[in-house]
């Protein structure tokens, strides 16, 4: 490996070796800060692996349709929002104050309303994700340049084409933003609502769990898996951007 | 006569611009143009103010005067884009009505996009009208070769705006311009944003590229001495609101080289449009 990759890896070497060096210390109850060994071995366990392996999956399988109902939405509306401004006026307020509202806030209106079951965490990632999807594609069209349209106007371009050829490349950036948002969201927010509704076993459930039974280095590694999880999402996120906006801000 | 869209039969872009069948090419009569727009606070600002002049077959049309005198919105008015409050448009020629008019705007920064490569942008035009993919961009590679085979060079075709220089970047959005075959060409500062030593190259570029498809051309520029230098009629616009202070014929030889700079002629003639425009700025002296 070359010297910058190689650099790369010392951050979470440091990170760890504190890790090991306090919780060996004695500052803290040992009990409850395993050192990093300890809770990698979980790992190396058959049944805490498919245990891990389920959970993970449970929770990227419900985030992943939040996700992909809050894209599909939050593009639509988005379009529709910024491209008429009579429409942006009367919802700018409304979206202002909702996207600003804590999204984990509304977890217990949605389960008196959508029952203690993954429905009620997949309107709560959609719909919170789904404003910041729209927020961000709503101002991409709003902050199109004017001349671009104007080009088209002058080759003779319908409404329709410059809404498809030039308005919205033109805020495909901005959507993609949105989007990177929204994944680091989703994961978010679905863990949080798996810690409140025991219905089923994602890695919400796992870490309230572990901690409840007292194994804590189970709760650590289930930790370190749901930080994995956020890490992939966003890395993929990136990979998506790097291919369709790579002109962005160029 | 009879106002027709721009090109009937395939842009949906009205405009103020009649077309006459004549005997012998006259060329396109502006004449009388008005504008005003509406300021904040409501009362309205008059920019153009009865600018009147045309531009003939086979002239190379230069555009100049001072900052805020209404040029670009003189050009949006000819190609379409905008009414006028008064005045006409009026092409005079033999032949069909068909007439098409394309703008090459200052900032191919923000004229060009940025997701589409460069033969895809110069084919834009015919992506609006429906040609397949393939003919197209067989369209916009010969337009490149035929006009601009020293600045971008084959192997740059597919790349995107942001890997091109400024050069090649404002080559691309002429070629977009020409790529549907204009009968009239609108150049709005369209130099203005490159460095020195492009701006010569594009200027002879330019003159080139109409000297071979002799379209109607009307270049607006900053600098007296590029108009004297490019144009063989100089239309010169005085301050908002802006009418046509002078009109001066250029009558150096063509093809030009650059030699023509150092002329007697070629000083004459700067220092006389230098006058009158000075004299507008800051009163006889």
């Amino acid at each position: 490996m070359e010297a910058p990759r190689l650099r790369r890896l010392v951050g979470p070497l440091v990170l760890l070796s504190i890790w090991h060096v306090i919780s060996n210390s004695g500052l803290v109850n040992k009990v409850l800060l395993p050192t990093p060994t300890e809770t990698l071995l979980v790992f190396t366990q058959a049944e805490k692996i498919t245990a891990l392996f389920a959970a993970a999956s449970r929770t990227t399988l419900l985030s992943l349709s939040g996700f992909i109902i809050a894209a599909t939405l939050g593009t639509i509306l988005g379009i529709v929002v910024g491209w008429f401004s009579s429409i942006y006026d009367i919802f700018d307020l409304v979206i202002e104050f909702f996207r600003a509202l804590p999204a984990a806030a509304l977890l217990p209106p949605i389960l008196l309303l959508f029952g203690i079951g993954n429905l009620a965490k997949i309107v709560l990632v959609s719909f919170a994700c789904g404003l910041i999807v729209l927020v961000n594609t709503a101002s991409g069209v709003r902050r199109r340049n004017p001349i671009r349209t104007m080009v088209a106007q002058i080759e003779g371009a319908t409404k329709l084409q410059i809404l498809f050829r030039v308005v919205l490349p033109e805020a495909l950036p901005s959507v993609v933003i949105g989007l990177r948002i929204s994944a680091s969201l989703a994961l978010i927010l679905t863990v949080v609502a798996e810690m409140f509704i025991s219905t089923d076993e994602g890695l919400g459930r796992r870490i309230v769990e572990a901690q409840s039974l007292f194994r804590y280095a189970e709760m650590y590694a289930a930790i370190l898996v749901a930080g994995g999880l956020g890490f992939c999402f966003n890395k993929a996120l990136v990979k998506v951007s790097d291919r369709f906006v790579h002109w962005a801000g160029k | 006569m009879r106002p027709i869209s721009v090109s009937s039969h395939r842009l949906r872009r009205q405009s103020a611009l009649m077309v006459k069948e004549t005997p012998t090419d006259e060329g396109l009569k502006i004449q009388g143009i008005r504008k005003s727009f509406k300021a904040t606070g409501g009362q309205s600002v008059l920019i153009l103010d009865d600018v009147t002049f045309s531009i003939p077959k086979n002239k190379f049309v230069v555009l100049f005067g001072p900052n805020g005198s209404g040029k670009s919105t003189l050009l949006s008015i000819i190609a379409g884009v905008m009414y006028p409050d008064a005045g006409s448009l009026t092409l005079a020629r033999p032949g069909g009505e068909s007439f098409r008019s394309d703008l090459v705007f200052q900032n191919y920064r923000d004229s060009l996009y940025p997701w589409l490569n460069a033969l895809d942008n110069i084919a834009f035009p015919l992506t609006l009208q429906g040609v397949p993919k393939k003919r197209r961009r067989e369209e916009a590679a010969a337009l490149l070769e035929r006009i601009g085979a020293d600045i971008l060079r084959k192997s740059e075709y597919l790349k995107y705006p942001y890997q091109l220089s400024g050069g090649q970047q404002q080559l691309v959005s002429i070629a977009r311009s020409l790529v549907t075959n204009p009968d009239l060409l609108l150049l709005d500062e369209s130099f203005a944003a490159l460095d020195h030593d492009t701006r010569y190259l594009m200027q002879d570029v330019v003159v080139d590229i109409w000297e071979r498809m002799k379209f109607y051309v009307l270049f607006i520029s900053h600098s007296i001495w590029e108009a004297v230098y490019m144009g063989d009629i100089l239309v010169i616009l005085s301050k908002k609101p802006a009418h046509v202070l002078d009109i001066i014929d250029i009558p150096l030889p063509r093809p030009r080289k650059r030699e023509v700079e150092f002329s007697q002629d070629f000083f004459d003639l700067r220092s006389r449009a230098l006058k009158v425009f000075e004299e507008e700025l800051y009163g006889s002296p």
